[in-house]
């Protein structure tokens, strides 16, 4: 679902990017129906306070494969017939074709991540190389295209947008009955947890150290935007600046994932957010 | 060129037939889905101040605090995800997640809850036993029991001193007598 509503945001935003409204308007308005389904699935478009430690908060509605079903069949119908329009369109692809190269070896080196490294035929995907919640039960393709340029990067969304839809399907289907929630007890502190799920940009590396009283002691996410962005100089090198944005857009950075630094007191409750300067002053002492 | 112009017709139809797709909000209201969970709301005459909420809350936003012989239960809205975790946690069902979401405001102050309650006191040493409505739950329950206990005196008595009052009640003298 989440991946279904962000590449076709990605769609949109891009084609904003380059100037491309009417796609724009048209990829929003079937990413609606989505934003509608998550609320009435998990309470909230966005943060769905879905996921708990041990399961997930709340199981599906009784009426879900009635309410689901239609709507991704929509979806599907009215985003193929989007590609279909845009994959023959000349202007947009003569906009988007050897614009914001990343070659192989460079994606490579940089660590670049999720769809930006399968555009530059990267063969990576954590849902299939290291099989987490139910990934490893269902079949789908993992989606690479050779051009390593903006073009396949839109490639790669299009088709995993489409396989998406079929894999909300065949999770549907093969949903097994049972508690949504696990019966954990106590959780020894200090113990370090780590891992890696593949989000629409990237893998998303989570790092948990428990703490006393089942509480966690440090957390920290590591998300996908941190390793995308640092390819931006090799793809900028050389290309003209009206090829910026949509180069930096074309790896749906998230900035707001990638900066972040907010000091809570405890005692007082007192916020802080540092900034550049103070952060370069305490990293010096 | 033919293929351009062809997928250049097939987008414009897309939008012909899409015709005009935009709400009204806000000029009509635009009533979320019934599951929709948007700011919470605290019914003060269910609430016991037990503090599950504030407990089960992931942003620990919900905290407790005595002065004065009032004891306050504060929301600090303003880092509220809409979990629903308190609301499962509450006992007394006192907490409510409306379908309320137009929450932007200029002041901070909009979004947050302030409840106080009367603390009681021990009657021998005068030690915080609980809120008002905390040691009339428990007469309640014990009244609506089948236990019929002759006396219920000792509810307002700290947990020290009832078990000081225990240990010199004649009931337990008769036991421990040889």
């Amino acid at each position: 679902m989440e991946r279904i509503h962000s590449h076709l945001l990605w769609i949109g935003l891009a084609c904003h990017f380059i100037g491309f409204d009417t796609l724009f308007m048209q990829a929003w308005r079937i990413r609606e129906p989505v934003m509608w389904l998550t609320e009435y699935l998990t309470g909230n478009r966005k943060t769905y306070g879905m996921n708990k430690i041990g399961g997930v908060a709340r199981d599906l509605p009784a009426d879900a494969m009635e309410r689901i079903l239609p709507v991704i069949d929509k979806i599907e119908a009215e985003a193929v017939r989007v590609v279909d329009a845009i994959l023959e369109d000349s202007s947009l692809r003569a906009r988007l074709e050897g614009v914001g190269i990343l070659s192989t070896e460079d994606a490579r080196a940089y660590c670049v991540i999720g769809p930006t490294a399968r555009g530059s035929s990267l063969d990576i995907d954590a849902r299939r190389d290291h099989p987490f919640a139910a990934y490893d039960e269902l079949d789908f393709e993992v989606c690479v295209e050779k051009g390593c340029d903006i073009w396949a990067r839109t490639l790669v969304r299009i088709r995993e947008l489409l396989e998406s839809i079929k894999m909300t399907r065949q999770a549907l289907k093969q949903m097994p009955d049972g508690p949504v929630m696990a019966d954990f007890g106590e959780i020894k502190p200090y113990q370090i947890g780590v891992s890696s799920v593949e989000a629409p940009r990237g893998e998303v590396h989570h790092y948990a150290v428990t703490g006393p009283g089942n509480r966690p002691f440090r957390w920290r996410v590591r998300a996908p935007s941190y390793n995308n962005l640092q390819s931006i100089p090799a793809m900028l090198r050389g290309a003209v600046i009206a090829d910026a944005p949509i180069s930096v857009g074309s790896l749906d950075p998230c900035f707001s994932c990638t900066e972040r630094m907010s000091v809570i007191d405890v005692d007082s409750g007192e916020v802080k957010v540092y900034k550049r300067e103070e952060l370069l002053a305490r990293k010096k002492l | 060129m033919l293929k351009h112009t062809i997928s250049e017709l097939k987008e414009a139809l897309i939008c012909l037939e899409a015709g005009q797709v935009t709400l009204p909000y806000p000029f009509a209201p635009h009533p979320p889905d019934e599951n929709f969970r948007g700011k919470p709301v605290l019914n003060t005459r269910k609430c016991m101040s037990c503090g599950a909420c504030g407990n089960a809350c992931p942003s620990r936003l919900i905290t407790i605090s005595d002065k004065d012989g009032i004891r306050t239960l504060h929301f600090e809205l303003t880092r509220c995800t809409y979990c629903g975790n308190c609301r499962d946690a509450c006992p007394q069902e006192a907490i409510e997640l409306t379908s309320q979401f137009e929450l932007s405001t200029a002041v901070p102050a909009d979004l947050a809850i302030n409840a106080e309650f009367k603390l009681v006191t021990c009657r021998e040493c005068g030690a915080v036993i609980g809120t008002e409505r905390q040691v009339d739950l428990v007469r309640e329950k014990l009244g609506a029991s089948q236990l019929e206990l002759p006396d219920t005196s000792y509810l307002d008595l700290c947990i020290a001193c009832k078990r000081k009052a225990f240990i010199h009640s004649h009931a337990l003298m008769l036991e421990v007598t040889p």
